[in-house]
Formats: structure tokens, sequence, C-alpha cells
């Protein structure tokens, strides 16, 4: 056994054929902690002198630059741990290097232990040393806070951790292979190949499931548990609060994960014969099963790509992909492993594996997808759903989330905030929703989302025939529960609302004057009545007011939702009203012309325009009935014909003491009566004979 | 002593050694000799413990030496590609080696260096091809093992070197007891250093011998024959390796006892005979010829 003072040695020794190395890491590792701490800083101290930063959020900057979020530091560790891989052990792809080492009175477990400490000294230490440097830049501008610390120490842990992963499978794939492009076509393998498989299986379910919705489904996240990269992306995700996992259970796993690929590539290398250096694969029979894990992915990913080219013959261009994508696939890895044109004639049992392999794939999917698009929950296991409606839940697009501090989009919201615990009406929905998509014609998206009493989450998108979802609307909107879920004055706390602000009819800011009391007041008002309020009263009518919910962080102002406030509130409109507020009506205003128009299809792809114009009084007044004005148009909370605003573009010419003449838009809100039909078809015929005539 | 017991290693479909036994004792010079792809770099890599046999052991006095950091401490292997660290002079080496073999003579090293006029502190990538299998042979030579495994490192060393490098040898031979282990095409040279060969073919031993004792075991015999019937029948009584004939003059090489072959062909009544000692490349010759590898053939 040799002693403390020789290994200590040996590692001097190994390190100082490896000053290369240091040096780039030392460089790097400079750049990225010390010079990019003091540029920030720099860069902040001019915000924070015109007093558009607070110190917290300098704080917040430089911890981000110091911390395990930093995509730039963990790309650089991911890289230079893949290039210490590849430093450390690439000796055994050159016979002469090989049989010098070996032939030392150094045993095999001893030398793999020096390269392997080595390999991560030469990173840990100068990391250590420029993120104490960079710390100290910053507590030299002031900003020595326990939180830049925290996050720096949190950085190395989770940067370190990170390191070892790639690490380790750098070396793995070293010893696996037998040349420097074999090494680094296996590092980039099994570095990206749990991402891609991750990746391919996401799309193989969204090519053969009608209802799976990739954004929320598991499969995307399996490149987290069999990928280092993306294992070590979310170790940074989740040790910086982001994502709903245990940042202890992560940290424990990775490490787990990391000490198990270490032992692996350890093994690995005791068992690896000397004379693999120089050829394509160390293991001559791992090569069959290294070639087929290769040849399923290349070939499913191949066929799905040709697949995704077809639009009607998808089966066909299926059939092409996989036959060239087969072809190629077996010719590109007989080549890489044999570095022999003459090779392609060998593995041709390993290639037909992976056929059959693949096919049972494709299979699996084919009928996996079909009963997933079937499945039904238990219902005695659910506890609650949400419900979004795609192109009928007519909110705006963006609604801003506390928690993350951040816009997210509507279905997000809803399907955070929604509890609709009504099991009989989410249950015939579903049975509608399944029994839609085995049908053609005009169909609806929906999205659901079903959370059982054990708190697993299951996510569908479904299709549901246009004249079942009349009715499911109507139902759906008389749920308290389903209102809360889609109207974000629900979750706000009324505390956090510093300004109440609206649209003038110039379209300019005006700022409520109300206290914290009345802020609140309003707010809670408003909830009682929308709460309270009929289907009918919601759905048939068009708002006639709205005001913006604000809030100030951080000297700035953030819109936090608008409020719609329709005819029925009446408290809330008196409250609005004696702030300065006026409410805005068809009725109220006086219209002396109005213009529908829409686009005519006349051949493919080919629209014309056509427009029909009122101005009898008689007329204007009925279509006032069916209009709204498009800023409060679109918001009626629920509108059975969605398409209906779509296909038609109406302008109201507008005459006022005040401002004259002037345009607005507006949209129906009813369903088109007869008559209005038959001026619309009238005014058709009239241009096709115009046309004719001409 | 080295002892390698049935040894067999195959790369794929090719068995490069079938099981080769053969001893190396100490304080001899042990000459490996062998044709081309007879199997003595792997023979050489396997009992330095680079190579894992698939079949039998190679013991070094009594410990395996594959993964045996005892026993690869008896030994000092120069490949016929030496590897030297990056950017590394003589210097470093030497450094370098002393950690990992306890034994070596720092002072020794720099001593041969400077009469071998070698620039401790020159880059190793700036030496000639000549110039590094010296100073392979150096560093094999101060780090004070008690075997030297040396495969074709004479090869590239001017005739000054050569025998620079042998008298060396015979010091280190001489003082501690080395035992050098060489793998070589020149059968020259192995002549004047080498006590005992062992000739490989095709991945087989065709013979391990004392040198003496080969030299003494063939002989080339000239003699002119009056009668051929006689001349045929005392041939037929010899074990003759080889039968040349140039007019009247027959050249035989003869494996046997050499009063045994004189009495044989005296008693043939030969014109004239003359019994003549082989050279190690004509006993290597003549040895491999036997067994099918014929020289005549690859001379155009």
């Amino acid at each position: 056994m040799i002693s403390k003072s020789s290994f200590s040695s040996l590692l001097k020794e190994d390190i100082k054929t490896k000053m290369w190395l240091v040096l780039v890491n030392v460089i790097l590792l400079f750049l990225n902690f010390p010079v990019v701490m003091a540029i920030q800083v720099q860069n902040v101290a001019e915000h924070v002198r015109a007093g558009a930063y607070t110190k917290d959020q300098v704080v917040d900057i430089l911890v981000y630059y110091i911390g395990g979020k930093n995509m730039a530091t963990i790309l650089l560790t991911l890289l230079m741990g893949c290039v210490a891989g590849v430093a450390q052990f690439g000796y055994l792809y050159h016979k002469n290097q090989v049989d010098f080492y070996h032939s030392l009175p150094i045993r095999r477990q001893k030398c793999f232990l020096i390269r392997f400490v080595n390999g991560m000294l030469m990173y840990f230490l100068p990391y250590i040393l420029f993120c104490l440097m960079g710390i100290a830049v910053v507590c030299a501008f002031g900003y020595g806070q326990m939180a830049i610390i925290r996050a720096a120490f949190l950085g190395f842990l989770i940067n370190m951790i990170g390191y070892l992963l790639c690490y380790a499978t750098a070396i793995l794939a070293v010893c696996l292979t037998g040349n420097l492009f074999s090494g680094i076509c296996g590092i980039v393998t099994f570095q990206g190949y749990g991402i891609l498989t991750a990746l391919f299986a996401r799309s193989m379910m969204s090519e053969y499931s009608e209802t799976y919705m990739p954004e929320y489904g598991k499969l995307g996240q399996l490149c987290n548990f069999i990928s280092p990269i993306g294992a070590y992306n979310q170790l940074s995700d989740v040790m910086n609060g982001d994502g709903s996992s245990s940042p202890l259970l992560w940290l424990l796993g990775c490490m787990i994960a990391a000490v198990l690929l270490t032992m692996i590539s350890f093994w690995v290398y005791l068992n690896r014969k000397s004379e693999s250096a120089g050829k394509s694969i160390a293991f001559e029979k791992s090569k069959g099963i290294i070639k087929v894990f290769l040849m399923v992915l290349i070939l499913g990913c191949g066929t799905l790509f040709f697949r995704s080219m077809g639009y009607n013959a998808t089966f066909i261009w299926s059939m092409i992909g996989f036959v060239i994508t087969f072809v190629l696939a077996h010719i590109m890895v007989q080549i890489v492993f044999e570095m022999d044109v003459k090779a392609v004639k060998q593995g041709i049992k390993s290639a037909l594996m992976s056929v059959i392999i693949s096919i049972a794939i494709f299979g699996g999917f084919y009928v996996g997808g079909h009963y997933y698009d079937s499945y039904q929950i238990d219902w005695d296991k659910m506890e609650y759903a949400a419900v979004y409606l795609e192109n009928y839940n007519g909110y705006d697009e963006s609604y801003y989330d506390a928690e993350q501090g951040c816009y997210i989009s509507c279905e997000e919201y809803i399907f955070k905030h929604m509890k609709v615990r009504d099991k009989d009406l989410i249950k015939n929905f579903t049975k509608d929703c399944i029994d839609s998509g085995k049908k053609e014609g005009e169909l609806v998206s929906v999205n659901l989302k079903y959370t059982l009493k054990n708190g697993k989450e299951v996510y569908r998108a479904y299709k549901i025939e246009h004249n079942l979802i009349k009715d499911y609307i109507l139902q759906l909107l008389d749920n308290k529960e389903y209102r809360i879920g889609t109207v974000q004055i629900f979750s706000i706390n009324p505390e956090e609302v510093t300004q109440i602000k609206y649209y003038d009819e110039w379209s300019d800011y005006q700022y409520l004057n109300m206290s914290q009391e009345e802020t609140t007041n309003l707010i809670e008002t408003y909830k009682e009545e929308y709460l309270s309020a009929t289907v009918d009263q919601l759905n048939q009518n068009a708002p006639v007011m709205s005001f913006i919910l604000a809030t100030k962080e951080d000297n700035m102002e953030w819109d936090l939702t608008t409020v719609y406030v329709y005819p029925s509130f009446e408290k809330t409109i008196s409250m609005l009203e004696s702030k300065g507020m006026e409410a805005k009506t068809m009725e109220d205003t006086n219209i002396t012309e109005i213009t529908v128009s829409w686009w005519k299809e006349i051949e493919d792809g080919v629209m014309e325009p056509l427009e029909v114009t009122y101005t009898e009084p008689e007329k204007i007044q009925q279509l006032k009935q069916l209009l709204s004005f498009a800023e409060y148009g679109y918001y009626t909370a629920f509108d059975c014909d969605y398409t209906l605003k779509q296909d038609y573009t109406i302008v109201l010419e507008l005459e006022d003491e005040d401002r004259g003449i002037s345009q607005q838009s507006a949209v129906f809100i009813k369903e088109i009566p007869e008559w209005l039909q038959e001026d619309l078809k009238n005014t058709e015929i009239q241009q096709e004979i115009e046309g004719t005539a001409q | 002593m080295i002892e390698a017991a049935e040894i067999s290693k195959s790369f794929g479909d090719i068995k490069a050694v079938d099981h080769i036994s053969l001893t190396i004792r100490e304080g001899n010079v042990f000459g490996l000799v062998g044709t081309n792809g007879a199997g003595k770099s792997t023979f050489m890599r396997m009992m330095a413990g680079v190579l894992c046999p698939d079949r039998g052991t190679i013991l070094v006095d009594g410990i395996p030496v594959y993964e045996s950091e005892e026993a690869k401490r008896k030994l000092f292997y120069i490949s016929d590609d030496q590897f030297f660290l990056l950017n590394s002079t003589p210097k470093d080496m030497g450094c370098f080696y002393k950690t990992v073999y306890p034994e070596f003579d720092e002072n020794k090293y720099l001593d041969c260096l400077e009469k071998f006029s070698m620039d401790a502190k020159r880059k190793i990538a700036t030496f000639s091809k000549g110039m590094k299998k010296q100073l392979s042979i150096l560093l094999g030579i101060c780090a004070g093992t008690k075997y030297l495994l040396c495969d074709e490192t004479f090869d590239g060393l001017d005739p000054v070197m050569r025998q620079g490098i042998k008298s060396l040898f015979v010091r280190e031979m001489g003082d501690r007891g080395l035992t050098p282990v060489i793998a070589s095409h020149n059968l020259r040279e192995l002549e004047d250093i080498c006590d005992h060969v062992g000739l490989l073919h095709k991945g087989g031993v065709l013979l391990s011998k004392d040198l003496l004792e080969m030299k003494c075991n063939i002989f080339k015999v000239q003699c002119v024959f009056n009668d051929s019937i006689m001349e045929y029948e005392a041939v037929t009584k010899l074990d003759v390796l080889k039968h040349e004939r140039r007019g009247s003059l027959v050249t035989l090489t003869i494996r046997g006892d050499q009063e045994e072959i004189m009495h044989r062909i005296q008693s043939a009544n030969p014109v004239f005979s003359e019994i003549l000692p082989l050279s190690l490349e004509e006993i290597f010759i003549s040895e491999t010829e036997v067994v099918g590898y014929d020289i005549k053939k690859l001379i155009f």
C-alpha cells in the first residue's frame, strides 16, 4: 500500500501534467466570478444612483450571478466536467500511454482514485477561491449581505454535485470507448440520451393520443431522472425554490446518482482491457447493446420526423421514414463502431433487434394512446376539477401570480385556482368529451385537470361538440367554484392592492382616490355581487365598466388584474360612480351609423371583403340590443358563439357634443337575428351580381 | 525469476500468444527473438503486467504480476513506443519515477545523463528517436528494479551508444544482479549480450535455450563427397536442418553433438569437410525454416 505522502506525490505529479486544464479552469472561473460580479455591481450602481433599483433588488441580481441558478456557471461546470473526464482518463485511448501507466507499480484502483480526485480538485479549488473573491468584490462595494453568502454556498453545493454528475458520466463514456472521436460521441450520447428519450416519449404521446397535454405530462420530466444534465438543471431549480419537489430529496437523490455513476465508471475502468486502446468500443460485447439503444432512439425520432411531414398519409410517411432512418442509422453506427466503411455488412443482428424493439415501442404508444384517451378517473376518488375552455374563457391572456411573482397564462391560473367539486357535472362533461372525440364536425377544445383525493393530478385535453358546449357553459357558470376559479379578483389579497385605476373616455389612465378600507370594501362587494349574479345576468350582458387593480413593488407599479363590472352589480357601480367613474352602455350612446363587415371566401384561400351599413334609427336601435363595445364585448362571462365575434367587424359612428363624430369598435354578444342574416346574404348576392356585371 | 506457465492471449480471432511457458532466471540476459507477429511484444506486455493473460499466469519471484504493486516494483518496462509526460524534461521524468519506484537513484541518473551528454532540462519532445530510447534505458537502469524489460529498445541507437548501454548493463548486472529481458530483431546485437535466448514463432515458443548451448548444438558443415550413395547414407543418419549444394560443395546445417556429426561425415569419406559455428541469425533462420517460415520466399 502506498503511503499518504506517496499518494500526495502522485497527485502532484498528475497535476503537473494537467497544468493546461488548471489554467483553463482558473481563467474561466476568474471571469465567471470576480470579474462578472465587479461588472454587475458597476452596472447596478448607475441604476441605484438614479433610484431605479433598491438595495434588495441589487442583492437579488448579485445572488443570481453568484448562486446556483446562473446559467453561465451551470454551462461552464457541465463543459469542464466533460473536459476533465477526457483529460484525466483519455490516456486509455493511446497504447503507448496505457503501456506506460499500467506498467507502473500502481494498482488500477489507486490510479483511478488519483486521477478522479485530481479532476475534482482542479475545478473545486479555483471555484472556491474565485467565488470567495467574488464575494469580496461585492462586499467592497457595500453589498456584503448574508443572502449573497448563502447563495454562494448553495451555488457551490449545486454546482459541485452537477460537476460530479457530468464528470462521472464523461469518465464512464471514456472508459467504454477506445478513441477520442468515439469518446466524444459517447459523452454527448450519455448526456443527451435521457433528454432525447424524454422528448421522444412526449412527442410519441402527443402523436398517438388526442388528449395528452405535454406541458403537464410526466414524460417530459423523465429527463430529470435519466439525464445528468436534466438532473443538474432540476437540482438547480429545486434548490432555488422553483418547482414543487423537495429540495432535500433532490439533493440526496443527485448525490446518490453521482456516487453511483462514479462507482459504475470505477468498475468499468477496472475491467477495461488495456488492449482496447485505439478501438472504437472498449468492450466488444457491449457493442450490440449500445447499438440497440442508439438505433431505437434514432429510429423513433427519424420516423416521427418523417411522419410529421405527412399531412394526410402519415402511415406511409412513417414507413418511408422508418426505412430511411434504419439504413442511415445502421451505416452511421457501424462506421463509428468499427471505423471502417466495410463494416456496414456486420451488426445485422443488433440492427434487426432494434427494428423489433422500435416496432414494439410504436405499437405500444399506439395502443397506449387509445387507452389513454378513453381513460376516465375513478370518480369516487375525485377531489375537485378545473375546466379551461379555449376561446371561451375570454379573459386576459396573462394573469399575475403573486406566489411566483410573474404573469402566467389563463389556463395555468385556472388549473391552479379552480376547484369544482360537482362530480356529476364533471363526469358527464368528461363522458361527452370522450364521445365527441370519436366524431367529426365542429369541435371545441377543452382542457381538464382532475385532482384526486391522494393529491395526484390528471390532465386531459378534449374536444367537445359545439352544440353540447353551450349547455355545459351555462352549467359551469352556475357553479360558484367555477366562477371563483376564472376571475382573478378572488385570489387577490385586498391588502396588496395599492392602486385602482381605469381608462377614461380619452383612453387615459385615471386613478381612483380610495383608502385601503374603501379598496377592500369595493373588492369584497364586487366578489359578493359576482357570486350572487344569475347566469343570464353574466351571460346575456356585456360589462358596463372596468377598473384595474394594481400593486406597487420595489418602486414599480404592477397591474394585477382588470375587473369587469356587469349591469346587475349595482352596489359596485354605485361605489365607482361615487369616485367619478361612469358606466358605458350602448343605450346611452348616440350612434348614427353601424357598419358590419366580413370576409367571404370566394376561392381556396382567396377572400373578399363585404360590408353592409345601417343608418336608419330603427335598425340602429335593434342592432344596439345585439352589440357591445369591443372593450367589454369580449368579456361577457360566457360567449356561446365566440366565432360570432371573430367573423364580423363592426364599426360604430358616434356623435357627441364634446367629441363630435367618432368611431368605435363593437362586437356581437347575441345571436344574429334572421333579418340581419337576410341583409348579409343579400349583400353577398349583390356583390356577386356586381362582380358578374363587371 | 520470472516464470510464465502456459500463457495464452488472443485479440478477437487472432491468437497472439499460444501456450507459452518460459523461465527467465536472475543474473542472465534473456533475449526474446521472434518472427514478425510472433507475439514478442504481447508477451512482454503481459510480463510487465499491462495485459492480463487469457490463460496461465506470469509470476515475478513467485508473485503474479498482473495488478500487483509488489511484483511491478521489481520490473521496469520500456515499450517499443515509449511515452513521456507532457512537456517534461529528463529531470521531470526522473522526479516522476522517483515517486513511483522507491529505489530510484537520482544521483546515478543525473550522472548518467551527464555521461551520455543529455541535457537534463531540455524538453524531451525535442529529442530524436534515438535519444528518447537512450533516455528510457537510463531511466530503467536507474530505477533500481530487479528486472528490466526492453522491447526493441536497442533499435535506433547508434553503435557507440549501444556499446555504452551494454557496458552499463554489464556493470548493473555485476553490481546488483540486474536481469535484462530484451526483445529484438537485431540478432547480431543480442548475440553479443544475451546468455539465454527464447525464440518465438506464431505465438508459440520454438526453442528456449542458453545461447552457448544453442551454438553448441547446431553446426554448419561444408564438405565435398565423392560417392553420392555414401553421402546419402551419412546424411540420413543425421538431424539435418538444411541441405544446400553448390556444385560439389555441400553445405549442411545439422543439429546434434559435434563429435558425432564429424564421425558420421567422416564415415562417408568426404574429399573435404569442415565444421563451422553458426551465428544466431543462421540458427534463427534454420530453426524457422523447419517450421515453414521460408526466408527464400521473402527475398526478391
